[in-house]
């Protein structure tokens, strides 16, 4: 389905067309909320905040409104996440006072070198995962990604969870050698 | 290979590649995205309910202090209601004295004196006795009058009866005079009541005896944690050794060990990984070593390692035959005599074996990887039951913390 063929169903039937709306941007808008999310929250929270992104949606969406929607989905999305890691961060208390003594003394943890470096290998990592082919990919995907358990995974991709291990673990021994053969370094 | 690598590359990857994996990858089940779904809808509605609520209130102002003024009325009533209970309750105990207080004055305890003066000589006697005793011996008697008037006998027993009511059980010394006097004579009657004397022939209610309380029962639970306060915990220096002498014999940089309380006797259990090739595993008890796994191999027979449950004692492990069409998935756990038994093998075939002899033949195999047949300690099961026990017995792989490098692991349970 088009974007403006959503718009026009989110007119005429707006119910059918917000459920549209979510069954072809769902997957979009959850990887997006796991990527900002993965590291600071839980699975809880990005659902929730991918509920906050929906329903935000929702509410506020102008059919008439002639942009990419998923632009403006994807942007929607982004901000959430954004704004849900600074409540997370905040809970945990990982904030100082800009009046305290030892704010001057505070240095930020990243390493361009190192970032770059992991960006470049990242990359190349990507790449490989992408060359394993199906279903090898999905597997490695869900579970190094999305953290997904076997169980989890074999709904998905509509395997058993042992042939799932299975793959995995032979997956995992082919990437090895893809890396090695491009002086991938662990 | 190093897993938590590979998670930490992709956690870490720029938003143009999320996004393509956005594009191309699902992210969850059906199941999880229909959860979300009825989420939403439940938010909006929620939502849209509330609008209503405010819209109401907001145009009837006058209803809403009305409402504010029942509640504050309702409110103020319940607090005076309150306050006159528990005025009233703390008034009757004022006013009527428990009834304690009253058993403990006895007829022995108390002492009214009543003593009578006359102008006449005359000898006088005087005896303790109870109310009732003195009242008759009152009423009887002539010698006593009231001041300021000539009372006759039974003008006095009468104010003599009344005397009793408000005396109740108390005592009275009556001081008799022997000799009869005119009845003109004007005596003092006078009524006192003196403080209560506790006397030996009081019966004393037996105290109980005073004990102290009983001293609650304390269980001292020794921990290694504990034990550090004073000693290190013998097992450290146990394990410490175990390793030195594993990386003197095999030494090599593949080897990776591991601390963790399978069994769940508050000691961890030493696990020693030489990747793709074995696995060693040791625990402490009773002051000494027991080898529960020694040299477990894997690598080979599709066994890819041995995977331990995290909140249970369970080891797992599987391995193929035929080239992955049999599968068995094997449950160990380890026992309180410090062994390992096996508790439960899953098998299942990706073959339907027609002939029940057990070897998948060409034309039986399942090509899309799909299960035939299922099997639980050699019994057959459906595959309801054994999706079944797969979800019961979901594995989260803990072997990646089994990671830490010779160094490592000496430098842990050299400063523990």
């Amino acid at each position: 389905m088009t974007e403006q063929e959503i718009r026009c169903l989110l007119k005429e039937q707006p119910e059918k067309g917000e459920r549209e709306l979510f069954d072809i941007y769902y997957h979009y808008v959850y990887t997006i909320v796991y990527h900002k999310l993965c590291n600071i929250g839980s699975r809880e929270d990005i659902e929730e905040c991918v509920i906050d992104c929906f329903v935000e949606v929702f509410t506020h969406i102008n059919p008439d409104y002639d942009g990419s929607l998923k632009a403006y989905i994807g942007t929607v999305a982004k901000h959430k996440a954004i704004n849900a890691g600074k409540q997370l961060q905040a809970k945990a208390k990982r904030n100082i006072f800009l009046e305290e003594e030892k704010f001057c003394e505070l240095s930020s943890d990243e390493n361009i070198e190192d970032l770059t470096e992991q960006s470049e290998q990242t990359e190349i990592l990507m790449q490989c995962i992408s060359e394993l082919g199906e279903p090898d990919t999905t597997i490695m995907i869900q579970k190094f990604f999305y953290n997904h358990s076997a169980i989890e995974i074999s709904h998905i991709v509509k395997l058993n969870p042992v042939a799932i291990r299975v793959r995995c673990s032979r997956a995992l021994k082919r990437l090895k050698t893809m890396l090695l053969a491009r002086n991938f370094t662990f | 290979m190093n897993q938590k690598k590979i998670r930490k590359l992709l956690h870490h990857m720029n938003e143009q590649t999320a996004k393509k994996i956005a594009d191309e990858y699902p992210a969850t089940d059906q199941a999880t995205k229909e959860k979300i779904y009825h989420q939403i809808c439940e938010r909006r509605n929620a939502m849209n309910e509330k609008k209503e609520t405010i819209s109401e209130t907001y145009h009837t102002p006058y209803v809403k202090f009305v409402s504010w003024t029942k509640t504050f009325g309702i409110a103020t009533a319940c607090m005076l209601i309150m306050g006159g209970t528990i005025g009233g309750i703390w008034k009757l105990t004022r006013l009527n004295p428990p009834s304690e207080e009253l058993n403990s004055m006895t007829e022995n305890n108390s002492n009214t004196d009543i003593s009578t003066t006359n102008q006449t000589e005359s000898t006088t006697s005087s005896e303790t006795l109870t109310t009732t005793q003195a009242l008759a011996v009152i009423a009887t008697s002539t010698d006593v009058t009231t001041t300021h008037t000539e009372m006759s006998t039974t003008t006095t027993s009468m104010m003599i009866s009344t005397m009793a009511a408000t005396m109740q059980t108390a005592p009275v010394t009556v001081i008799t005079t022997a000799t009869t006097i005119p009845a003109v004579h004007k005596e003092t009657v006078i009524i006192s009541e003196t403080e209560p004397i506790i006397t030996d022939s009081v019966p004393e209610s037996p105290e109980p005896p005073i004990t102290a309380p009983p001293i609650p029962e304390t269980t001292v639970i020794t921990t290694p944690q504990s034990e550090t306060m004073t000693t290190r915990p013998a097992y450290l220096k146990a394990y410490l050794e175990i390793c030195e002498n594993d990386h003197q014999e095999f030494g090599g940089d593949n080897t990776r060990y591991g601390l963790y309380d399978i069994d769940k006797d508050t000691i961890p259990e030493l696990i020693i990984n030489h990747t793709s090739y074995w696995m060693d595993m040791y625990s402490y008890a009773d002051d000494q070593i027991y080898t529960i796994m020694d040299r477990y191999p894997y690598g080979a027979g599709g066994n890819t390692g041995y995977r331990i449950y995290p909140f249970e004692n369970c080891i797992t492990y599987s391995f193929t035959e035929f080239a992955g069409l049999i599968h068995y998935d094997c449950f160990l756990t380890i026992t309180p005599e410090h062994t390992l038994e096996e508790t439960d093998m899953l098998t299942s075939y990706i073959f339907h074996d027609d002939n029940n002899d057990g070897i998948p033949q060409e034309e039986e195999i399942n090509r899309d990887g799909s299960l035939s047949k299922c099997y639980l300690n050699n019994k057959e099961i459906t595959l309801q039951e054994y999706e079944q026990f797969q979800n019961e017995h979901a594995i989260e792989e803990i072997g990646l913390d089994i990671d830490k490098s010779y160094d490592e692991i000496v430098a842990q349970l050299t400063n523990y």
